[in-house]
């Protein structure tokens, strides 16, 4: 009976043990606000001088030591797909902080965005054409009947300087070439890798990453003309940034060279160092925009 | 329910085919519970990692529509619940229900880097940071319904569980059968076995090599040897050697052998309705009880014990008892067996042998060995209770001359009727021995504790006893009148051993036989200072022998002109502590304890030294000197070779050697007497007898001796004077002595009118205190 009873007592353990212990479901509970008590979220938006993924490789280093350096407030780093978007972004006073080129840079100040620095030297802020070794072009008259890729219409560096320097050397872009928007820096130099363009069009940063991301394809390429130089892309913050925050970044930027870990971050984004600057740094630009649309084309099509 | 194998079997394969499609479900369901959820966590981990890798540009680039299109795109994943996108503030950036975009979500993990997941009891949810360039910029949410997955379970379960119930149902059936066919030859042996226990005689038939088969034959095997037992113990039952029984513990008799029912005289039958109390003595049955009470409380497992039966008959019947029990589990005993022995032959024999042992088998009485134990007894109880106890020593008067005169037959039946007659006078409990030859010692116990009144009853016994003892005896034919003499020593409180009494009895017994016999003594402590002073005397008798204290004195011996002829040695002993001691105190004693061969042994040596010593003068060399040889000495075998010897090595003239003899040494053994005196008489020795007139010499051996010399003895001497008839006795041995041609001195003359007398007579030689004391050698060479 012993046995017996053993038996039945392991029968009856092992049709228990059989059921699964497991909590109750939890539905999500969802909020109209978020959590209190959070530190501000400021969001810097970076025109699409690269792709995302490689524009969060070179600016994330800054975001970072910008959070550290920020008690008040919390960064977060905004890629945007291509230039219509990014400047869809602060047309529409979304980012508090923005890195737009020159001639965006003269857009954002209409909505209201302050230059407080600019980012690099300018006279690295010029355009290049980089065109396959064994293409044989000699002259601007070589590109005619050919493509021609930028970045972006609005790139001014990567499209507007490059088209005036091919306006002031004989070619007119609206009949000689055709010119071919890409999106990005890196789409128009590997368009002019693949023979997709003749010849792509943009500005040195991009080109040093792209060398040494990409040494064996960028042994093919070379530079074959380059524009003189303008002005540097600024970092702008939108006009309803405390100026206290505003000047803690403006300070944080310009001294930034000043720190070793300063400099691996200024060298990881292609950038030499951030110089103070403010909106009428740009009236140049204005100017120079202003001719380019007299005699090349208007930068936005109205 | 489960009494039989078939049953037990049944249930036993049952249960465990039970309990083995339950393990094998519980198995099967729990492996596909842990196998479906592994999958789904594999699978919603791995659409949240696509999502999160999916929207990391968008979220990157806050390219709402885009995400929006990711997270429509995956929406049809099966039970998706849910697929979100979240900012790293919890704002829903894109969900698969559009209405939510917008909303916050604040329940996220603290530490974003990690991945949480959560299984709930219908869910799966799984919470993933989205990485962009190794930041974490955002959410993936993702649930999945986890209902299906319980519908599945619940499915295999209830499968299995049908499954498990038709191969229960089925195992039963097949059990059932297959026990029912495996045990029916075990069944078979059953019925043999239940056959056997109301008594049949069967055995198992049964072919085969298998257990059942097996077990059939070792089960006959063991039926053979059981009636191989049942007829051994039978048998051994029967044995009429020894009576065997097996009682009940309420003392009812259970079984008997014949050899009981015999010794008992009842049949098995009647014994049965009897118990064995009944039949045991009374004054058995107490011991008995109390032993078997104790077996029966469990403290013993059996004992042993002697006991009587009485049988129908009434005859008792000692018996040996040897009692064992047999118990159950819990303790009780079951039934008794008992082997009982007859020893009734055994306590004849026993009784035989203390006969033999301990009595004296002409007259029945206690022997010497039983009166010292009872002695020891008596002693030990006087000492207890304080109660006085008196030893009498008897001896028949002239016992040996009833032997002599009329046989020892007569001396045998004499000693019986005494016996009956010893204890006709004595009280119960008071004991009669014979003690040895004609003695009996009746040992009285519990006199009075008063000394005197002690004494007066010992007393009165002795008188009874002396009374019935005086009266005439039958002897056969013969008329025959005795007496008896008795020592009688009383004890009290373990004072003295028994040996001790014993010889003060003993002690006394002779002072009444000293006294004239037919009387009876009590001991007298004076009496005890005499024997003490005996053994003294005989402890110092030999350390005078040893230590020759000895010396010899002379006393003179002249003729009727008074010259010196010789002298008669007396020795004396010289004691260093009290002197010169007389040969009256110690000659009688050294006789008795054998000392005198030792020290006659030396006289003669003196003697025969002092008679070299006077060869060699002139004035000496004629003189004789006498010695006195006891009754012992002379008897010894080679007396006459020792006389010999000493004559030979100190080189002396024998014929001035006198050997003095007593009328009593010639009581016994005349031949041999008359023998070694002619041996000696060859040699030139002379002999003296000394006292003569005083015994009760036969003339007839007095004319066969070959004698030098008769003296006169001094009682007759002494009074020479003034008895006439003394006057006439000298005469006449002065008459005799002549006829015979005899030489002749008279002893103890002390007086001038004694020496006329006796030379008025006819005696010329003489010796007595007229001439001289015995005196030492020096003094005596004065007097010559």
């Amino acid at each position: 009976m012993n046995i017996l009873s053993s038996l039945l007592i392991l029968l009856i353990t092992c049709l228990l043990t059989a059921c699964e212990q497991l909590p109750e479901d939890k539905p999500l509970q969802y909020s109209n606000t978020p959590t209190p008590n959070t530190v501000a979220i400021y969001r810097l938006a970076i025109h699409p001088l690269h792709n995302p993924k490689k524009l969060f490789e070179a600016y994330l280093p800054l975001v970072n030591y910008l959070n550290s350096q920020l008690q008040d407030i919390h960064i977060e780093l905004e890629a945007s797909q291509d230039y219509q978007v990014f400047e869809g972004k602060f047309r529409a006073r979304k980012p508090e902080l923005l890195l737009p080129n020159p001639w965006q840079t003269l857009q954002a100040i209409l909505v209201g965005y302050h230059v407080i620095a600019m980012a690099g030297d300018a006279e690295d802020f010029k355009g290049i054409f980089i065109a396959r070794k064994d293409t044989g072009i000699k002259t601007t008259e070589d590109i005619k009947g050919k493509v021609v890729s930028y970045p972006s219409p609005t790139a001014l560096a990567a499209a507007i300087m490059p088209q005036y320097y091919l306006y002031t050397h004989g070619i007119d872009i609206n009949r000689d070439i055709q010119n071919v928007y890409v999106g990005s820096q890196e789409s128009s130099i590997m368009n002019a890798y693949l023979g997709k363009s003749i010849v792509g069009a943009t500005w040195p940063p991009p080109w040093r990453l792209f060398q040494r991301d990409h040494p064996k394809m960028a042994e093919q390429l070379d530079i074959i003309w380059q524009t003189p130089a303008l002005i540097n892309n600024s970092f702008m913050v939108r006009d309803d940034v405390p100026d206290n925050i505003r000047e803690q970044i403006k300070n944080i930027l310009i001294n930034l060279a000043q720190s070793p870990q300063g400099k691996e971050i200024l060298i990881g984004m292609e950038t030499a160092n951030f110089y103070a600057a403010n909106d009428n740094s740009y009236n140049i630009v204005q100017e120079y925009i202003k001719h380019f649309e007299q005699v090349v084309r208007p930068v936005e099509k109205k | 329910m489960l009494g039989t194998l078939r049953s037990q079997l049944m249930v036993g394969i049952t249960l465990t085919v039970g309990l083995m499609m339950a393990l094998f479900i519980w198995s099967i369901t729990y492996q596909q519970q842990t196998e479906e959820t592994n999958q789904h966590i594999q699978r919603i981990q791995a659409l949240a990692d696509s999502l999160a890798t999916l929207s990391s540009i968008s979220v990157a680039s806050r390219d709402f529509s885009g995400l929006q299109e990711i997270v429509k795109s995956i929406s049809h994943f099966p039970n998706l619940n849910h697929a979100i996108v979240l900012d790293l503030r919890g704002q829903v950036l894109a969900h698969s229900d559009s209405s939510k975009i917008g909303l916050y979500l604040n329940d996220l993990p603290r530490k974003p880097e990690f991945n949480r997941l959560q299984l709930t009891k219908n869910k799966i949810d799984v919470t993933q940071p989205i990485i962009f360039t190794e930041e974490k910029i955002g959410w993936v949410m993702i649930e999945l319904d986890r209902t299906f997955h319980h519908a599945n379970l619940a499915k295999i379960w209830e499968n299995g569980l049908l499954y498990a119930l038709v191969a229960i149902i089925f195992s039963g059936f097949i059990t059932a059968l297959a026990s029912r066919y495996l045990t029916r030859r075990l069944y078979l042996i059953q019925q043999v076995a239940d056959q056997v226990q109301a008594g049949a005689n069967l055995r198992v038939t049964m072919s085969g090599n298998d257990e059942a088969a097996k077990l059939a034959r070792q089960f006959n095997s063991m039926l053979d040897s059981l009636a191989q037992r049942e007829q051994q113990l039978a048998s051994f039952y029967l044995l009429d050697l020894v009576g065997l029984t097996i009682t009940s513990p309420d003392k009812a008799w259970i079984r008997t052998n014949e050899c009981l029912c015999k010794m008992l005289e009842y049949s098995e039958q009647e014994l049965r309705e009897m118990t064995w109390a009944q039949l045991t003595h009374p004054d058995d049955l107490c011991s008995d009880e109390e032993q078997f009470t104790r077996l029966l409380a469990n403290e013993i497992e059996g004992y042993s014990l002697e006991k009587r039966f009485i049988s129908r008959t009434g005859k008792v019947i000692p018996t040996q008892l040897v009692v064992r029990c047999a118990r159950k589990d819990n303790g009780e005993v079951d039934y008794v067996m008992s082997m009982v022995e007859d020893i009734s032959q055994r306590k004849a024999d026993a009784e035989k042998i203390k006969q033999l042992a301990f009595y004296d088998p002409l007259t029945k009485l206690a022997n010497r060995r039983l009166l010292q134990d009872r002695l020891h007894q008596a002693l030990v109880s006087s000492a207890r209770n304080g109660h006085g106890g008196a030893l009498l020593f008897l001896d028949l008067d002239n016992f040996k001359t009833l032997n002599d005169s009329l046989g020892h037959d007569m001396g045998d039946i004499l000693l019986q009727q005494v016996a009956e007659r010893l204890n006709a006078c004595i009280r119960k409990g008071d004991t009669v021995s014979r003690f040895g030859g004609d003695e009996f010692v009746v040992l009285l116990e519990n006199l009075s504790v008063q000394p005197f009144k002690a004494v007066k009853q010992a007393g009165d016994i002795a008188n009874k006893i002396l009374s019935s003892l005086n009266q005439s005896y039958q002897l056969a034919s013969h008329q025959y009148s005795s007496s008896t003499s008795i020592g009688i020593v009383l004890f009290k409180d373990n004072q003295s051993n028994e040996d001790e009494l014993l010889k003060q009895a003993d002690i006394a017994m002779y002072q009444a036989k000293n006294s004239g016999r037919n009387a009876l003594r009590f001991f007298d402590p004076e009496m005890q200072a005499s024997l003490t002073a005996r053994v003294t005397l005989e402890k110092e008798l030999k350390l005078a022998v040893k230590n020759q204290q000895f010396q010899l004195y002379y006393q003179i011996q002249v003729d009727s002109s008074q010259r010196p002829l010789g002298a008669e040695t007396v020795i004396r002993w010289v004691h260093p502590e009290r002197g010169v001691i007389s040969p009256f105190h110690f000659i009688a004693f050294a006789e008795e304890t054998g000392s005198i061969l030792e020290i006659g042994q030396w006289v003669l040596n003196s003697a025969c030294a002092q008679l070299k010593w006077w060869q060699k003068k002139d004035r000496t060399r004629e003189l004789t000197l006498s010695v006195n040889v006891s009754a012992k000495q002379f008897h010894q075998v080679d007396f006459v070779d020792k006389v010999r010897s000493t004559v030979l090595l100190h080189g002396i003239n024998p014929k001035l050697l006198k050997l003095e003899l007593t009328e009593s040494l010639l009581l016994n053994n005349i031949e041999d007497v008359i023998e070694k005196m002619t041996n000696l008489t060859e040699i030139g020795i002379q002999f003296s007898l000394d006292d003569f007139g005083t015994g009760y010499s036969s003339l007839q051996y007095l004319k066969r001796l070959p004698l030098y010399q008769l003296k006169i003895d001094q009682s007759f001497v002494r009074d020479i004077v003034s008895d006439e008839n003394d006057r006439k006795i000298i005469r006449t041995i002065i008459s005799m002595a002549k006829s015979m041609d005899l030489n002749l001195i008279a002893e103890g003359v002390e007086t001038e009118q004694q020496q006329a007398l006796l030379l008025s007579e006819g005696c010329t030689h003489f010796q007595g205190h007229l001439y001289s004391m015995p005196v030492p050698i020096n003094e005596f060479e004065v007097l010559l």
